[in-house]
């Protein structure tokens, strides 16, 4: 009894196995094909609908976006687990090293244009800053708004957190790799930077041009390089696309080696028609010339 | 005879079996058992083995000792964890010191002095304080409490160690208030009989027979509830603003373990010095709360000794 039942379940096991395994092997032709890409938080709602719009053209290619930041998609660039890592700043030659010691060759493509704009609340007084009074805000120079011109009130510095791509960027740009006052606040994310500058009437805070421009109760300020004679809005398109507006920056795809196949397409997609879906997100699109750039790249 | 000899082997064959069962039933339950010794120390193994290489190349006193965390500098990197343990006494202290008197409190009135209509709605609502996620006292503290806290002291840093202080303790109470109650329910009815026998009022049987008699229970009660300040992450994230800066100032920025943990961990580099320094900080953490538990065990204990 029990030595049949034991033949019987074998043959079953046997017969299953077969019929996935003959599954797998037919409809290996038509298997649809899957792209895998992670980084920047601050790229993810952008690249969220990239894929779903493409994936809406293409429906046999899918194109699975997570975020995690821009150094965490990076690395998994380079250890083979995705196949695009998006980036809010550029690949470090340390992280271009590992990837070439990994036997990779990363290639790197400019897909959006992005102001970080200076945000205070509405009862500040304050219009311009130089790029220079900036500075001294976030390297805890200045303490009070009035050294600046304005009211007398402390300066509450907000900031991201220590390994955000935007913070990063900002201390690159900004601080010219000094180090940030440790009376800066550290807020997980641009949306609760705008919400506590909502509510500090001493607060200041850079947040990605998307998050300040949907926003209401906050102010945009505008900068300049030196002097607040020339001072520039992020709101205004063609001076972060010129690079007038001192803190605007590329958005970046990073692919291992050049893109073939599925994922040529995607990009040669990005880089045509999904330009203006990264408007109606709240980026900017690249301007033509950048596009033939990275078009080229794809040959 | 032959029918009693028969009963006899019956009763014989089912005892054995229920043996049988005894012993299966217990190896389960010890199996059921491990795994949890098991993933605790699988907890422990992997966070202190992940949290080696920093120890090794900053040096234990040193990651200890220092003064300044800020491990993504590109000039001088740092990675003193002392800001970030001042932060997270501040707020678990403030924490404490508003929840202990409150959380006593409450549970002497809920468990001695209530009428049972009252504890019938108050017990359920403290109960549903526990059950309200982290992230919504967290959301509560960042947009409407700083705002009073402003008011009320008008300060600079609206995110302050004291509007975390003040979200912790609500989320201590009920922890505190539920497990000093069951001590105080399971003081023997004889105790108070005794008591009352003896002329006692109220108050007296209160202070000197049943608060003595589960004070063990209340102090363990007590310091599961400061573990639980100290463990807490997302509201003191929200809630204190993040500069990890060593301070008294109940009403300053500052960053604790946990949040520097939950916020950092997130985008840092794969085994990057900073990455091992982060669980470095989820090792000090681990330790601290563990001699936590443990004092809540041997404080148990004691006191338990002591009454019998």
């Amino acid at each position: 009894m029990e030595r049949k039942a034991l033949v019987a379940i074998s043959v079953v096991l046997i017969l299953a196995v077969a019929g996935i395994a003959a599954a797998l092997f037919i409809g290996g032709g038509e298997k649809p094909i899957t792209i895998n890409q992670k980084g920047s938080d601050t790229m993810l709602e952008l690249c969220q609908v990239w894929a779903e719009e493409f994936h809406g053209e293409y429906e046999s290619i899918s194109v699975i976006v997570s975020g995690g930041g821009s150094g965490t998609g990076i690395t998994a660039l380079i250890s083979g687990t995705v196949d695009v890592a998006q980036a809010s700043r550029q690949m470090k030659q340390s992280e271009i090293d590992q990837a070439i010691a990994a036997g990779i060759t990363p290639v790197e493509f400019r897909v959006a244009i992005d102001g970080i704009a200076i945000i205070v609340h509405t009862s500040n007084p304050i219009e311009v800053l130089t790029l220079d009074q900036l500075r001294g805000i976030y390297n805890g120079t200045y303490v009070n708004w009035k050294d600046l011109g304005g009211l007398d009130m402390p300066i509450v510095a907000y900031g991201r957190q220590s390994t955000s791509g935007t913070y990063m960027y900002f201390q690159e740009t900004v601080l010219k790799n000094e180090n940030y006052t440790t009376n800066m606040q550290q807020m997980a994310g641009n949306s609760a930077i705008v919400q506590a500058i909502m509510n500090d009437e001493g607060g200041i805070g850079y947040v990605g041009i998307g998050y300040a421009a949907k926003a209401s109760g906050i102010k945009i300020l505008n900068l300049s390089k030196d002097m607040p004679s020339l001072s520039y809005s992020p709101l205004d398109k063609d001076a972060v696309i010129d690079g007038d507006y001192v803190l605007s920056r590329y958005l970046y795809l990073y692919t291992a080696g050049t893109p073939t196949g599925a994922l040529r397409e995607y990009l040669l997609w990005i880089l045509t028609d999904g330009q203006p879906i990264a408007e109606e997100i709240g980026f900017y699109a690249l301007p033509d010339q950048i596009i033939e750039e990275e078009l080229e790249k794809l040959e | 005879m032959k029918a009693g000899n028969k009963e006899e082997i019956l009763l014989q064959e089912r005892r054995r079996m229920s043996i049988k069962t005894d012993t299966f039933i217990k190896i389960v339950l010890l199996c059921v058992s491990l795994v949890t010794v098991f993933a605790l120390f699988a907890v422990f193994f992997f966070i202190f083995s992940e949290a080696l290489p920093a120890f090794t190349s900053i040096g234990f006193v040193e990651f200890l000792s220092g003064h300044i965390w800020n491990p993504t500098s590109p000039t001088n990197p740092s990675y003193g964890i002392l800001p970030l343990l001042c932060g997270t006494f501040l707020v678990s202290l403030g924490a404490s010191i508003i929840a202990i008197p409150i959380g006593i409190g409450c549970t002497i009135y809920l468990a001695e002095l209530a009428h049972p209509k009252i504890k019938s709605i108050l017990k359920p609502a403290i109960e549903i304080l526990a059950g309200i996620p982290s992230v919504v006292y967290g959301f509560f503290a960042l947009i409407i409490l700083s705002d009073w806290i402003v008011a009320v002291f008008n300060n600079t840093y609206r995110l302050n160690a004291l509007n975390g202080a003040i979200m912790l303790a609500v989320m201590m109470i009920p922890i505190m208030v539920s497990l000093s109650e069951e001590a105080i329910n399971s003081v023997p009815q004889d105790l108070r009989e005794a008591a009352y026998a003896l002329g006692a009022t109220k108050w007296e049987t209160l202070r000197g027979v049943i608060i003595p008699a589960a004070l063990s229970g209340i102090a363990a009660a007590i310091m599961l509830s400061i573990g639980r300040a100290v463990g807490e992450t997302m509201t003191v994230l929200m809630a204190c603003g993040n500069t990890p800066v060593i301070t008294w100032d109940m009403l300053s920025s500052v960053q604790t373990m946990t949040a520097a943990i939950a916020i950092e961990m997130g985008e840092v580099n794969f085994n990057s010095l900073h990455y091992h320094a982060l669980f470095g900080v989820g090792a000090v953490l681990f330790v601290i709360t563990f001699a936590i538990n443990i004092i809540a065990d041997i404080v148990l204990a004691k006191f338990a000794e002591a009454y019998h």
